[in-house]
């Protein structure tokens, strides 16, 4: 017998070689006769390109090759391809520009890639890549969305620069009901572009065996089998078996490597032109204009009241920044997974949401922690909080007069909620965060020159996606299943083989955890792989929260395979009825005896058949299942963040943040609480820190460190935690996911508490010192 | 860097001739215990994707040496080189501390 896993605090099996320096990134990874390749990237964010002079380059010492969109082009290499389809207002499908991997007779982007040197070291591609020349007829710019519809097109297949305008709700019941309401609150505000970031930049290494003709590419990703299906079926046009994909350990994502990107695509491509390995791994620089960026919308957002504060409905209209062309699932993000959270915990009836998505000459837009949630919670919440101040009632009595208490309950915005409790978890953050001591706290501020201020957030999320039939009716191009295989060895130790990705949440610990109290063995006895599409069976990969969800219950499937299987052979060697057998943590007993057999025994009798049911069962213990979910998960919480602003110099102090979650059953909590720690850490750098900035000729002002402020130890405090538990009503494990939480909800709940500060209604993000001491000079 | 945590690459190999050097990969003691400060990471969940890892652990080696019992300030400034973008530093923060302690003597 084993102590229970599920919930235990167990420390984490892959520290011992990220402590250690063991750990195999992308980068580590050498591969014999490697090559190097260095990207030649436009300084223009709209050029058409005359011509680019390579010869120089390609008479460079060690140079290998040189190629260029050209180059592609007679290959017959595809564009990237977009993996979500919305249709408009219209019924028309979105505008689907081509997105080559190196541009073709323009760029759009500053960063583009337009030319790549491959060479014997580092040193001599990025020399040889300095000698290309290339001719650039610069052209008018846009990097505004509000702006782009009238600017001059940047694809030919978007003329007016709109890749769609698409809408969710009832717009005539909603006009009607903002009629008759007594009370309409209004915001408008940006939603600000972000750069995620993984300190891990974006690396690929390739190579080709003419012997095997098949490829073998090691990239920094945090779904390889998608990766493979798209490079192979869309844009390269090879058979999906001469390609292995490897995920090997990954130094972040945050959404940010879900996507095929080109240097991917065109080391891989090389590779075999060559017959070399290549290999590119991302400078800073490089990953802060290439990999795809972060939220950015504009927003006018309206909630209609009646005099008590009850919410009638909801209007909200979004101007979303695509960037320069269609990222993997760029489409999905501002509106299957922005407008369907637009209920939020509450009983708004009514809600329209309307979406215009725009080209401009900037960095693709595409997931980032959270992905579209983020953005409506800060729509949800911001509005909220701002009704409440406005008809002079309690923020958290508006909440509470609103709350959703019946489930399941069908949101008018698509979703159906199947569980969650939302006072719980605002009892609690209240309670926690001494909300009843604030007005002394404050007055102490006060004493020493600083406004202090409090806001809330309660937020919810849909993770763990999706029922595949569900997005496949809104447009998705793909599954959204999860697969995963458990491969019992004739000694009892198990191998597990998951389609999930862990790239920094731990799922060889939880993932254990799972396993080991489920079959009731040591932890030890357990291991899990992931990332390597020669070993797992398929994968959808990690993001949107759903490793445990779905990753984790295609396991749970699979482990009940295993057990069922043992039954029907414990029965044969016990001389029982398969009905009689009972599995109790580790032995299969005979029901009401003390005859049994345990995990191990069984194991080995399945590889080594000698006392077997030969006639009726193959031998073997390996089961493998596919598991697509029944609906979403809906994690929710309530934050509380209190903040100092110093009102000589604007800077803001976040002096508590409070946060409960209501994640179901949660399997590891030191591994939730980091979860949610970093989460709020990218919330809070949203809020106070981060703010990408273009200027009118579309460069990156901020690409930089210096410039772009991730958050740093000194800008964040020590988090107030806490959790409640409704479990997930359709999965096994009762779970709902963790991962981006702390990203959704803590953005608006640092703003409600700064806006409280100053007294004002509104103050953009990122609210650093300059920008609060403007807001506090305006106001005065 | 002869006891002192360096950033690897702002020194030339010229200036390190001849200099006594530690890297991650030395730290663990020669049968693979890990040292009471890479064990104050693992105990504390001072880590997720592990990139930062190496850099986190090795300043927090040379802070130690001169902050026995160090505050949550003082370690939250003497990271003021080094970036997490998976921890919010929460976790980092209370296994430098943990681990300070633990290198000095102290429970």
């Amino acid at each position: 017998m084993t102590a229970p896993l599920i919930g235990a605090r167990v420390q984490r099996k892959e520290d011992y070689r990220f402590l250690t320096g063991a750990g195999m990134y992308t980068d580590d990874v050498a591969l014999p006769g490697q090559a190097y390749a260095a990207f030649v990237r436009s300084p223009h964010a709209h050029a058409r390109i005359k011509k680019i002079a390579v010869d120089q380059a390609k008479k460079s010492p060690a140079v290998l090759a040189v190629y260029t969109g050209a180059d592609l082009a007679a290959a017959k290499v595809g564009g990237l391809p977009c993996g979500w389809l919305i249709t408009d207002v219209n019924g028309q499908p979105m505008k689907e520009p081509p997105y080559p991997p190196l541009a073709q007779g323009k760029v759009r982007h500053v960063g583009e890639r337009v030319a790549v040197v491959i060479a014997e070291s580092l040193a001599q591609a990025r020399d040889a890549a300095e000698l290309i020349e290339v001719d650039y007829e610069v052209l008018p710019v846009v990097v505004d969305p509000v702006k782009a519809k009238g600017a001059p097109a940047i694809h030919e297949a978007a003329p007016d620069n709109t890749c769609y305008v698409w809408a969710l709700g009832d717009k005539a019941a909603v006009d009607s009901a903002f009629a008759k309401a007594a009370h309409v609150t209004k915001l408008d505000f940006a939603n600000n572009r972000l750069i995620p970031n993984a300190i891990e930049p974006r690396s690929a290494n390739a190579t080709y065996s003419r012997a095997e003709a098949g490829y073998t590419l090691y990239v920094a990703s945090q779904n390889p089998h998608v990766e493979r299906l798209l490079m192979t079926a869309f844009v390269l046009g090879l058979p999906e078996n001469k390609v292995r994909v490897v995920a090997p350990d990954v130094g972040g994502g945050f959404g940010s490597k879900i996507y095929l990107y080109p240097e991917d695509v065109v080391v891989t491509w090389a590779a075999k032109q060559l017959n070399r390995a290549v290999k590119w791994t991302a400078e800073r620089t490089e990953s802060f204009v290439s990999d795809a960026h972060g939220r950015d919308h504009v927003t006018t957002a309206e909630l209609a009241l009646d005099s008590d504060g009850r919410f009638l409905a909801m209007r909200v209209r979004t101007t979303a920044n695509l960037g320069a062309y269609l990222s993997t699932f760029a489409s999905c993000i501002p509106t299957i997974l922005y407008a369907t959270l637009l209920a939020g915990q509450y009983t708004t009836p009514l809600i329209y949401c309307e979406v215009t998505a725009v080209f401009t000459n900037t960095t693709p837009v595409d997931a980032y922690r959270g992905a579209g949630r983020p953005e409506a919670t800060y729509v949800v919440e911001r509005l909220v909080e701002t009704a409440a101040r406005e008809m002079k009632l309690d923020p958290a009595g508006i909440r509470r007069k609103n709350f959703i208490r019946q489930f399941p309950y069908q949101t008018p915005v698509a979703l159906c909620y199947d569980t969650g409790n939302y006072d719980a978890t605002l009892d609690a953050v209240m309670k926690m965060a001494d909300v009843a001591g604030f007005k002394l706290r404050k007055e102490e501020s006060l004493r020493k020159g600083k406004l202090r201020g409090l806001g809330y957030a309660c937020y919810i999320e849909a993770c763990g996606i999706a029922p595949s039939n569900v997005a496949g009716s809104l447009g998705a191009r793909a599954g959204l299943f999860e697969a995963g295989e458990v491969r019992v060895h004739p000694t009892g130790t198990v191998t597990v083989f998951t389609g999930s990705h862990s790239h920094g949440q731990g799922h060889e610990t939880t993932f254990a955890q799972v396993v080991a109290d489920r079959l009731g063995l040591p932890i030890e006895n357990v291991d899990i792989v992931h990332g390597d599409t020669s070993k797992v069976l398929f994968g959808m990969g990690t993001y949107g929260s759903r490793s445990i969800a779905v990753g984790g219950t295609a396991i749970v499937k699979a482990l009940d395979k295993i057990i069922a299987k043992g039954r029907k052979i414990a029965a044969h060697l016990l001389e029982a009825s398969e009905a009689d057998i009972e599995y109790d943590r580790g032995v299969f007993k005979v029901t009401g005896t003390d005859k049994q057999k345990t995990f191990g025994e069984v194991a080995f009798a399945a590889y080594v058949p000698h006392n077997y049911p030969l006639d009726k069962l193959e031998p073997g213990l390996n089961e493998n299942a596919f598991y697509d979910p029944a609906n979403f998960t809906f994690p929710a919480g309530s934050y509380v963040c209190e903040v100092e602003v110093d009102r000589d110099t604007g800077a803001t102090q976040i002096v508590a943040f409070t946060a409960v979650d209501d994640f179901g059953k949660v399997i590891n909590p030191m591994i939730v609480e980091g979860q949610v720690h970093g989460g709020l850490a990218q919330g809070i750098g949203q809020a106070l820190t981060e703010g990408c900035r273009y200027d009118n000729t579309g460069q990156l002002v901020t690409g930089s460190f210096s410039d772009y402020a991730i958050p740093r130890a000194g800008d964040v405090p020590l988090f107030k935690l806490d959790t409640r538990e409704t479990p997930c009503t359709h999965n096994p494990l009762g779970v709902k996911g963790c991962g981006e939480a702390g990203a959704i909800g803590a953005p608006a709940a640092v703003m409600n508490a700064i806006t409280d500060a100053l007294g004002v209604k509104d103050i953009p993000m990122p609210a650093t010192a300059q920008t609060v001491w403007r807001s506090m000079h305006k106001a005065a | 860097m002869n006891g002192k945590a360096i950033k690897s690459c702002s020194i030339v190999a010229m200036q390190a001739e001849g200099a006594d050097i530690l890297t991650i990969e030395g730290v663990a003691k020669p049968d693979g215990t890990l040292h009471p400060m890479q064990a104050a990471f693992k105990e504390n969940h001072g880590l997720q994707c592990g990139f930062c890892t190496p850099g986190m652990v090795m300043n927090a080696l040379d802070f130690a040496k001169s902050h026995p019992d160090p505050t949550e300030e003082e370690v939250r400034d003497s990271l003021e080189g080094n970036l997490c973008r998976c921890t919010g530093y929460h976790n980092i923060v209370k296994s430098i501390m943990a681990g300070a302690r633990a290198m000095a003597g102290k429970p």
